[in-house]
């Protein structure tokens, strides 16, 4: 986990991207406890109530959930309810971004479709 | 109270100084007995310094001492108040316990070697102990309340500045007046004048000496002393 | 209610035959519970400011309470507030145990355990006499102190001065679980801007005694965008907008702006990126900015 000041984004987004991304990757389980506000903003140096903000977003998801005095906890079905969202977000952040580059770059829609078979191919070959 | 912590810390900053102090000057005054005795003189060994050496050092306290307090003081949390008060009440403290401590010793080097202080020269060596040590301790703290006086002055007004008035009042107290007084002024009004400091110092026409007039006047200076450096305090700001 | 409030304080000096103005009608609050930054360049203010409200000096004008209490001469505010700063203000002699000890006797909130837990931390020998220390150490012995004494309100001048990167690292550490575990108020004054951003809440920026701006950190950096482009282009965007400021290199011109982005008036060979603190506050003192 990295946090980057000097990024765009502000660290509290950073934040629940990055804790969004460990409980996605199977970092932390479902019912298993994260790390608490205290030690991100130690580790980091970022004022607490910036950390307890990024969490915030994640229980608004539903992604995890306080337990009183204890801490906070990954969600039941966190990582399908983090799926969801980001296939809802998918076009969004990549295609959208994907195609004005294409445009940028004078590339055609066959040819990005077939820079993308290319991508698939790829990938099942170094499978095998 | 925090006036008490301010109280002890004054004590206990003082005493290693005072400590180191005394044990140099009484060391001295033990040497030089201890020679005399080897030597086998029978002429009492004399040595008039111990209450000039007290004033220098309570100047040198005064003066000295003061920055570094008032900077750590200021730093806790102190007023400029509290901070008077604590240097008030360790001046008392301090002119009392060196006035006790060379009051004792010279009784007992008065009965030991015919040993004759500051205060036996200016009035015998029979009165008793207690009017020897609250002259003399009233002596001393008029010393720190000038002395404190004067570095606050020395503060406020810029060394050079203060250097130039210290030369002026030396000048004007100890070169003009004598000379004013010895030259100018007729042999009556000569009289007159030594009669009024004596008068000051507490002897009458009559053999009794009245402690009251010196013991006034020392508490007097003291509170021109005090009352003006109190003022300055209160405007005085950490220099950095 | 609980907070510093300062209220329309100045300071002149007087230098042989000009008055000097180091603080000129600041107002400003310090709440209760937030970490604060205190940025400004050398000579800003920070430490006049600082030295009035822990009593050192006087302001020519304007008042300062603490928790509705005058911190003028008052000794009911002693437990209130502590300040730690850059000048050197202990007897030479004393040993950073000695210190110690005095901070404890002076002050009921003084935790003697936790100041030489800390020192042991930072490799810090408390029988050295202060003024033996070297300066990164001069520094940590003065932030252990202020670190173990729990008021209310704790102010830091310049804390890192002269410390190596893991001590820096380890203040911040120190710092930011002392204050989860305590939350209090928290200003630290300093010109290292970077290092601190992401730890303060709010941000006060103070240029030639004047406060040029008050802000949340997440709404300053939030509201304020890069935009670069060709000269022309970026002159006719930039008007009406609040510029902070600009950099020119040949062909391209940056303008630093607070407020929102004018979409529509953004040309296709712009390019849009965020600010970040430093640059918002070189950009606003370069020259002697004005208050925003």
């Amino acid at each position: 986990m990295y946090i980057d000041p000097g990024n765009e984004k502000p660290i509290f987004l950073q934040i629940a991207e990055q804790l969004e991304d460990s409980i996605f990757t199977g970092l932390y389980s479902e019912e298993e406890k994260i790390p608490s506000t205290n030690e991100i903003s130690s580790l980091f140096h970022i004022n607490p109530h910036t950390v307890l903000k990024g969490m915030n977003l994640l229980v608004d998801d539903g992604v995890i959930y306080k337990k009183r005095g204890l801490g906070m906890y990954v969600a039941k079905g966190a990582v399908e309810k983090i799926r969801a969202k980001r296939q809802n977000l998918f076009y969004d952040q990549y295609i959208a971004t994907l195609i004005d580059e294409a445009k940028k770059l004078q590339l055609s829609k066959e040819q990005i479709v077939k820079l993308i078979e290319r991508g698939y191919d790829n990938e099942s070959n170094s499978n095998q | 109270m925090k006036l008490r912590s301010l109280f002890k810390y004054e004590c206990l900053t003082i005493a290693k100084p005072l400590g180191i102090f005394y044990s140099i000057l009484y060391g001295i005054v033990l040497a030089g007995y201890i020679v005399d005795m080897i030597v086998g003189n029978n002429s009492v060994f004399r040595f008039n310094g111990v209450e000039f050496s007290c004033v220098i050092f309570l100047c040198i306290c005064a003066s000295l001492g003061f920055s570094e307090d008032f900077r750590f003081l200021l730093q806790n949390g102190f007023t400029r108040n509290s901070i008077f008060c604590g240097t008030f009440m360790l001046y008392i403290s301090l002119s009392f316990f060196m006035g006790a401590v060379d009051t004792l010793i010279a009784m007992l080097l008065n009965q030991l070697s015919g040993y004759r202080s500051l205060f036996h020269q200016l009035y015998g060596a029979d009165h008793s102990i207690f009017l020897q040590w609250l002259l003399l301790s009233c002596f001393y703290f008029t010393v720190s309340a000038v002395s404190y006086l004067f570095r606050l002055l020395s503060d406020k007004m810029g060394h050079k500045l203060f250097l130039v008035l210290m030369i002026g009042l030396a000048v004007f107290f100890f070169i003009f007046v004598p000379y004013f007084i010895s030259t100018v002024l007729s042999e009556n009004a000569q009289l007159k004048v030594l009669d009024f400091f004596g008068f000051l110092a507490g002897f009458t026409k009559s053999s009794h000496i009245h402690f009251f007039n010196p013991i006034l006047i020392c508490i007097g200076i003291s509170c021109i002393g005090f009352l003006p450096a109190r003022f300055l305090l209160k405007k005085m700001e950490l220099k950095q | 209610m609980k907070a510093i409030r300062i209220n329309n304080l100045t300071k002149d000096y007087k230098r042989q035959n000009q008055p000097l103005r180091a603080l000129d009608h600041v107002s400003l609050n310090f709440e209760f519970g937030k970490i604060y930054g205190l940025l400004g360049r050398n000579g800003a203010g920070k430490s006049t400011l600082i030295n009035i409200l822990c009593n050192r000096i006087f302001a020519t004008e304007g008042t300062v309470d603490i928790d509705g209490m005058s911190a003028f001469e008052n000794p009911d505010v002693h437990e209130k507030i502590y300040c730690m700063s850059e000048g050197n203000l202990c007897p030479d002699s004393f040993s950073v145990k000695e210190v110690f000890k005095w901070t404890s006797e002076f002050y009921s909130c003084f935790d003697m355990e936790k100041a030489l837990t800390l020192s042991e931390m930072f490799g810090l020998n408390v029988r050295q006499k202060v003024k033996k220390l070297s300066t990164g150490y001069k520094s940590i012995y003065k932030i252990i102190t202020a670190l173990s004494l729990n008021v209310p309100y704790l102010i830091f001048d310049e804390p890192v001065l002269g410390l190596d990167a893991n001590h820096r690292e380890l203040f911040y550490k120190l710092l930011l679980s002392d204050y989860e575990k305590n939350p209090r108020t928290i200003v630290i004054a300093t010109h290292l801007i970077e290092e601190v951003s992401s730890l303060i809440e709010e941000i006060i920026i103070i240029d030639n005694g004047r406060v040029l701006l008050s802000d949340t950190a997440e709404h300053l950096l939030a509201k304020g965008y890069s935009i670069a482009g060709t000269p022309a282009n970026i002159d006719a965007y930039c008007k009406g907008k609040d510029v902070v400021g600009y950099d020119e290199i040949a062909g391209m011109k940056i303008a630093y702006i607070l407020g929102d982005v004018q979409e529509d008036a953004v040309t296709p060979d712009m390019h849009i990126s965020t600010i970040n603190l430093q640059k918002l506050f070189v950009k606003l003192t370069e020259r002697g900015g004005k208050p925003l």
